[in-house]
């Protein structure tokens, strides 16, 4: 067994985080833009990522371990919510529409604060588990150390 | 004729060594998919078989002992030890309470090694010539 691959799991998972947090920063970013000269208008994100699955070229590489061996997280896609834009009643505003209404994305900003707390929990999470694959590691070297 | 100086003792730790690190990428791969829906956490189970290669330790066989902690050794390398729990999704302080117990584990290993050096050590240096 070698730490690389302890190394590269919690990096994956701190890589996918972090691509989280930034969806969460863009959700924030647009939550009071107004639509497009084109027409569109933003549409809150979420980053779906799921388990990575052990390259075939690994395994190829590797043929004493099959592919059992994980292999960490990766983004799977960033898929737009279908929620409709939140109309708020601004009849003076330059966007309005004949109504008086403005559409603004339907940014839920509770909803983002709470998944932004768990993305930086679970980025904490990936930390501690490289710093502990790390002190193992250091641990290792000691061995025969003279005492 | 080289003296195996290791012994069963040294291979006993390089087993439980490698599950220790085994154990770790199980726990980081389960962290790194605390939120993957659908995820079911790694565990790595290999004490029980270790138990049984402890039981016949002392005992006359010696070599059937060593046939066993290589067979293990082949099933931590391979990843075959690595199994799916069925029990829903990840529990993140689960997780943490498990790296910590497993990092501990592995120092305490690593402790034990070098005591063990250090007693042969001192057999080597204490012939008084």
């Amino acid at each position: 067994m070698d730490y690389t691959s302890a190394f590269a799991i919690s990096a994956s998972g701190m890589d996918v985080e972090k691509s989280r947090l930034e969806t969460i920063a863009l959700n924030l970013a647009n939550v009071n833009s107004t639509a497009a000269t084109d027409g569109t208008l933003y549409q809150p994100v979420r980053l779906l990522s799921g388990e990575k699955s052990t390259g075939s070229f690994d395994v190829m590489l590797n043929r004493f371990a099959p592919a059992q061996l994980p292999a960490g997280v990766e983004v799977r896609d960033v898929a737009p919510l279908s929620d409709g834009p939140r109309l708020v009643h601004e009849p003076g505003h330059p966007a309005a529409d004949e109504a008086g209404f403005v559409a603004y994305p339907n940014v839920n900003p509770v909803s983002e604060m709470l998944l932004l707390i768990e993305t930086t929990r679970s980025y904490e999470a990936n930390v501690r588990a490289l710093n502990a694959a790390k002190t193992m590691a250091l641990a290792a070297l000691e061995i025969g150390r003279a005492r | 004729m080289a003296i195996d100086l290791g012994g069963v003792t040294v291979q006993a730790v390089r087993v439980a060594l490698d599950a220790a690190v085994l154990r770790h990428v199980a726990i980081a791969n389960n962290i790194a998919n605390a939120k993957t829906p659908g995820y079911q956490p790694l565990r790595v189970s290999f004490e029980d078989q270790l138990q049984r290669a402890g039981q016949m330790l002392g005992g006359s066989d010696d070599a059937a002992l060593k046939s066993q902690l290589t067979r293990l050794a082949g099933e931590i390398e391979s990843g075959r030890a690595l199994k799916n729990a069925d029990n829903g999704p990840v529990q993140l302080d689960r997780e943490m309470v498990s790296l910590a117990d497993n990092s501990l584990r592995y120092r305490a290993l690593l402790q034990g090694m070098g005591t063990r050096t250090a007693i042969l050590k001192l057999a080597i240096n204490s012939t008084g010539v």
